[in-house]
């Protein structure tokens, strides 16, 4: 009994390939499983014509059997693709949607410029306001937003970086906090970034999207609000210090 | 004998004629390009498919040929539809973050 699949065999009617090459289809013939005898032949013409069926059986011989159905598959799309389009076949589509990966990239990196300069701004205000509460009680300083989940960033961004430069910098090493500069800093917490971004050549607006980036992940894990109390006025200094460098970054 | 045979004359290793369809778009020095056709395509059937198309048009035709035929070797199983399918996952991804980052400052 010919299956819905394949008809070779021998004994039954030809495969779509056989047919179309008007020749008898033996019991191992590597096209039946996958070219039926009814819609085979036109599904193989296009492959014949482009690939020759030669070089087919050749391919399909080279492939694992339980792969061969697939290859069959994507070589018929690409025999129809180069029929169709005689210059380019399947490249054509294969570049415009190079180009509109390249494009959404390009789009993603222009959002996170604008959200690291959302940041700054936030920033820019919220160390004004936490140098005035830091020398008013060096011992209870609030830290908005460095706590919370960070996908809502109008809870306090600002303090959330500092909190996560903060978090980061305990891992580290507080004794050697003096010693940090910024770009050391920004190397410190840069994360795998897949968008590659560190191409830009705006250091500025890279380092900011580095330490959103870090900030993502390290805001959720800074230390609870009594182990801050243990932390020294240096430290906090240091870390404000450091703040306030990145901004005059920006502003150069 | 012809010393500057193209690559396509010397794989086939034939004589080189002045009207070689083959010689402007593979060249003797890089061997590998019409190698790589005539595994997949076979040297009847690009022949076939360049003279079929207007002079100015036969480099381009030629290239897309070459590259398709890399795909093929590099991934017998897929060859360029793999890539193509790889492109969608990333603008699918590349979308998905940027309506991430957007939601994230509106």
């Amino acid at each position: 009994m010919a299956s819905s699949t394949g008809a070779g065999g021998g004994t039954g009617s030809p495969c779509g390939a056989c047919k179309f090459l008007r020749r008898k289809c033996a019991a191992d013939c590597v096209f039946a499983p996958y070219f039926c005898s009814e819609q085979g032949p036109a599904r193989f013409a296009a492959i014949h014509k482009v690939f020759g069926a030669s070089n087919v059986s050749k391919l399909l011989l080279h492939v694992p059997v339980h792969d061969r159905c697939e290859a069959v598959v994507t070589i018929a799309y690409e025999a129809q693709a180069r029929i169709r389009d005689p210059v380019y076949g399947c490249v054509s589509h294969i570049f415009a949607l190079q180009q509109q990966v390249a494009y959404l990239q390009a789009q993603v990196m222009q959002v996170k410029a604008q959200l690291a300069h959302n940041l700054i701004n936030n920033m820019d205000y919220q160390s004004s306001s936490s140098r005035n509460h830091h020398n008013a009680d060096n011992n209870n300083i609030q830290w908005p937003g460095s706590c919370h989940n960070n996908n809502n960033i109008n809870m306090g961004p600002a303090g959330g970086l500092i909190g996560g430069l903060q978090s980061q910098f305990a891992v580290q090493n507080y004794m050697n906090l003096s010693n940090i500069s910024p770009q050391s800093s920004l190397d410190s917490i840069n994360i795998n970034n897949n968008d590659g971004i560190n191409n830009n050549n705006n250091n500025n607006s890279n380092g900011m999207q580095e330490i959103q980036s870090s900030s993502d992940e390290y805001v959720m894990t800074c230390p609870p609000r009594h182990s801050r109390k243990r932390h020294s006025q240096t430290d906090l200094s240091e870390l404000q210090a450091l703040a306030l460098r990145m901004m005059k970054n920006e502003n150069c | 004998m012809n010393s500057s045979r193209c690559a396509a004359c010397k794989h086939l290793r034939r004589r080189c004629p002045s009207d070689c369809i083959f010689s402007p778009y593979f060249p003797s020095n890089d061997p590998r390009r019409f190698a790589y056709v005539h595994k997949i395509y076979g040297a009847s059937n690009v022949g076939k498919i360049l003279h079929d198309l207007p002079v100015n048009l036969r480099a381009e035709a030629a290239e897309s040929l070459f590259k398709e035929a890399s795909y093929r070797i590099k991934y017998p199983v897929y060859g360029c539809v793999g890539q193509i399918t790889m492109l969608h996952q990333q603008i699918q991804n590349a979308e998905c973050q940027l309506a991430r980052i957007r939601a994230r400052i509106a």
